[in-house]
């Protein structure tokens, strides 16, 4: 049996800098993925001659290396991790990519630098839009074919402040503005007072005070939650990691195949879906590479660990539940387990609320620092902007905000969890041999957690 | 004709037709970065996936004496083909330039002259190394993979500059597991060599033997510690990305910055190159430029020069260094010391040996911290003798110090450690790096 994925892929990268251009690239990326399936192994090749011809040859490799690895293979799969499918997807779009000609774009930007300009002391200002549409046209035995087509819009706003040897900045959300989106984003009236508010906010950080050193209540936005999400939930429910296929590289995980159903995550507030439906977040999509149909499940439900994040072949070889999520970066690559969206969901406290049952603690925004170990456990994250909170009210601007943990008995610490989610996302989660970047979303309103270790900078 | 000729004769011929159809305003140039690989992943000594890819890619840059643009787009090696798709994204790219604002940097292309390099080797394919596998480390729990095949780096651009660079190279970069405790190594080369796999498989196991001894659970505080050249690679690596780049330097996000504005100095021992004498990689930018052969950023530690790509050299009106775009180490050198292979525990006495470091970031850029954690073959060491594996720890700690005050001694022997970054696309480059013994290294979590 086979199928072959046809990729394309346009990505445009535009940058002004201080109200000059300072980047302008295209990227054109076209090719094939001809999967052979024999004897319980699939072998894999890749190609940019998409011609007959092309195909053909990528064909007989493929064949080649399923031979090759039937000699020694770690499982024989059956024909059930390949289902049938039939069906399309799109992003949602309100205005065509089209609809913006490089003019208006790059003037827009140039704008949007102008706008950081609060004072003399920023010296440095960037905004810049990468625009990434992809189509993924896969076809196989019997008639499957699904076509799955991609917009892609990542925004890099900063504005940089300094004063003596002093340097601090603010990005636009720590770089994780990513949605699948159309021109709708390219909005003046609220890109603009977003960008005054970075030129603002770096110059308060070249005024404000080091992060203390001390265990105190921590509140994160979701700019940081995405990525606590993304490295201590995301990465260890990852079946092939758990069954050990990522051991060389990424890592194992601390989660073992007898916690799903048992395992208490976290706090009963804690509930975290894997979400590929969810309206404009990156990872949305409507089939993964091996056509299994794209649906929301709960991955962690009242704090008690439920379901992984395994396709079709990691579920056949541990027989744990799983997801739609067997995908590859591009054409090049054989797709792996990746998480896509994955969400915490809301819960039922105002902001202003944690902030007033806090005595003493700190408002983390924009992830600029992040590190965990290779089963997902001791984690270190730095932030942007920190806002120092006492007697329920917040008292001043932190620099240089970090925080420290152990992902359960963080998990678990968590006290409030917010009534609205915001979505952010990014183009570039690693992981695979040979390896691979990926897109991913993470939705999350604003949470408290108790008792964290945090500290500054210097 | 074999990949690696038809390669060369399309981008040849193809870029000689576009060349000969500008104008005397317009410039070009074209660079190529190809490859014909084969992966093999293994997990329990077995084959998980095996993939096949051909790719090349050419990144076209266009400039007018204001105006810059660039794109990229994938040739196949098929003439008729690339023909097409070079009149196609070149007749694009010229459209664009009238739509954007000037470039206030222009850099020149480089006229540099012409060379060819084709390192010829014989990598094993698929076929070879899982039988490999299978009869050598059946019995292991063996995890990791092969990538393998030839690389080819050229540019050419409309100065005259034509250089060719390819390489045949492999590496099987792999782990040996027993439960939780592991080994990692990189056995890497331009043709097999059995006796460096017998080599690579024996240390690891023996490695792994020291490692059944129970595991050792440290508070956290400051330790006396060895990195052996593979864990300073970590570090170094992640240094490289902004701790000696120009622009990062100059909008103050350079991780060593008080290096390079000299407020601070490291320890003498801290001599560090950019050297492209190893033989890693290609010696010449994307736009045509030659790499200098050796850029000292470090002399005895003094900060001496940055990286430095031509845009930034036109930016800051500098003088480059033939750095890539993002100024980022290719192929560094560490100097080696005094200490020698033998007197290493006896030298740690009560500590840490650290083989390797796991996940390195910055912490705080402005006062050079780094994270990471320690992973695989970490021991503490107590009298000179290995006690036992130690728990995976954190650190968190300023390049400030510990290449500086605490730095007590760098090894006599240095190792070489080719890139094995296979994002996107595999890399070339890597590193030669002696281990160093420090004192002071702070666990925090
Ligand atoms: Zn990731």
């Amino acid at each position: 049996m086979m199928w072959i994925h046809k990729i394309t892929e346009k990505t445009t990268h535009r940058q002004i800098k201080n109200e000059k251009l300072e980047e302008s690239e295209t990227t054109i990326d076209r090719g094939a993925r001809v999967e052979v399936f024999e004897n319980g192994v699939i072998g894999y090749a890749g190609t940019q001659d998409i011609s007959s011809e092309g195909l053909i040859k990528a064909e007989q490799k493929a064949r080649r290396l399923s031979v090759a690895s039937q000699k020694n293979p770690l499982f024989r799969f059956s024909e059930n991790i390949r289902p049938f499918a039939k069906g399309q997807y799109k992003s949602p779009i309100q205005k065509s990519l089209d609809s913006v000609s490089l003019e208006a774009l790059m003037s827009l930007l140039i704008d949007c630098t102008k706008a950081m300009k609060t004072s003399d002391e920023i010296i440095l200002r960037q905004a810049g839009v990468t625009i990434v549409e992809t189509e993924i046209h896969s076809t196989g035995p019997q008639g499957h074919e699904t076509l799955q087509n991609f917009s892609v819009i990542s925004l890099n706003f900063m504005a940089t402040a300094q004063r003596g040897s002093e340097v601090q900045y603010r990005t636009l959300h720590g770089r994780s503005a990513a949605y699948q989106i159309g021109a709708e984003l390219f909005s003046r009236h609220r890109l603009i007072p977003n960008c005054e508010m970075l030129g603002r906010q770096a110059l308060e950080l070249l005024n404000a005070e080091n992060c203390p050193t001390d265990q105190v209540d921590l509140i994160l936005a979701p700019d940081q939650m995405y990525i606590q999400i993304h490295e201590s939930i995301g990465h260890p429910l990852e079946l092939d990691r758990i069954i050990g296929d990522e051991r060389n590289f990424a890592g194992w995980s601390f989660v073992q195949p007898k916690d799903f159903g048992n395992l208490q995550y976290g706090s009963k507030l804690m509930n975290v879906t894997f979400d590929p439906s969810r309206f404009g977040e990156l990872a949305s999509y409507a089939f993964d590479d091996s056509g299994m149909k794209a649906e929301k499940q709960f991955l962690i439900e009242n704090g008690k660990l439920v379901r992984g994040l395994g396709g079709l072949e990691s579920q056949e070889r541990s027989g744990l539940p799983g997801v739609a999520n067997f995908r590859s970066s591009s054409w090049n690559r054989a797709p792996i387990d990746r998480m896509a969206n994955i969400n915490l969901e809301v819960g039922n406290t105002e902001t202003e609320e944690m902030i007033q049952s806090m005595k003493k603690g700190l408002i983390v925004h924009s992830n600029r620092s992040w590190s965990i170990d290779d089963y997902r456990d001791k984690f270190q994250f730095g932030c942007e902007y920190g806002q120092w909170v006492e007697d329920g009210k917040i008292k001043k601007i932190v620099k240089n905000p970090n925080y420290r943990g152990r992902t359960l008995e963080f998990w678990r610490n968590l006290a409030y969890v917010g009534k609205d989610s915001e979505t952010f996302g990014t183009l570039n989660c690693g992981k695979g041999e040979p390896s691979q970047i990926i897109r991913v979303g993470h939705s999350s309103p604003y949470c408290l957690f108790k008792n964290i270790e945090i500290f500054g900078g210097g | 004709m074999n990949w690696k000729s038809s390669l060369q004769q399309s981008f040849e011929k193809n870029t000689d037709m576009i060349l000969q159809k500008l104008d005397g305003e317009t410039e070009v140039s074209f660079y190529l970065e190809a490859e014909e690989s084969e992966f093999v992943r293994f997990s329990k000594g077995q084959v998980r996936q095996a993939t096949a890819v051909d790719q090349a890619e050419v990144n076209l840059t266009i400039k007018t004496k204001t105006k810059t643009s660039k794109i990229s787009f994938p040739m196949t090696g098929v003439m008729a083909e690339d023909r097409q798709r070079f009149l196609l994204y070149f007749g694009k790219i010229q459209k664009e330039l009238e739509a954007l604002p000037e470039n206030p940097f222009p850099i020149q292309f480089a006229s540099s002259g012409q060379s060819f390099t084709n390192k010829e080797g014989q990598t094993p394919n698929a076929e070879f190394i899982i039988d490999k596998v299978k009869a050598d480390a059946s019995k292991d729990d063996f995890v990791g993979y092969l990538a393998s095949g030839p690389i080819v780096r050229a540019v050419k651009n409309s100065k005259g500059t034509y250089h060719w660079y390819s390489t045949d190279l492999y590496f099987v970069d792999y782990s040996l597991f027993e439960g939780q405790q592991a080994v990692t190594a990189n056995v890497a080369g331009s043709r097999w060599v059995e006796a460096d796999w017998q080599n690579s498989l024996s240390e690891s196991r023996a490695f792994l033997d020291q490692m059944r001894k129970p595991k050792k659970v440290l508070p956290r505080g400051e330790y006396k510690a060895y990195l052996a050249p593979s864990a300073v690679s970590e570090l170094v690596s992640t240094a490289s990305w902004g701790g000696f780049s120009q622009h990062a330097f100059q909008v103050g996000q350079c991780g060593l910055k008080q290096v390079f504005d000299g407020t601070k100095k490291l320890s003498s021992m801290i001599t560090l190159k950019e050297d492209f004498t190893l033989g890693l990689c290609q010696p010449f930018s994307s736009n045509g430029e030659l790499a200098e052969n050796t850029v000292t950023l470090i002399h005895q530690g003094v900060g001496e020069k940055l990286l430095t790509c031509s845009k930034s050299a036109v930016e800051y009106k500098v003088t480059s260094t033939g750095a890539n775009d993002w100024e980022h180490a290719q192929t560094l050198d560490l100097a080696k010391g005094q200490l020698s292979k033998e007197k290493i525990f006896k030298e740690i006495g009560t500590g840490l040996y650290l083989s390797n470091l796991h996940y390195v970031n910055w912490s705080d850029r402005q006062s050079a911290r780094m994270t990471g954690m320690t992973r695989f073959a970490c021991f503490w060491v107590e009298n000179g003798d290995i006690v036992g594996p130690l728990q995976d720890m954190r650190f968190d700690i300023s390049l400030y110090d510990l290449w500086g005050s605490q730095l007590l001694a760098l090894t006599d022997f240095q190792e070489t450690s080719v890139n094995n970054l296979t994002y996107i696309k595999r890399g070339l480059g890597g590193t030669r790096l002696p281990g160093a013994l420090v004192d002071g290294f702070r666990l925090t979590l």
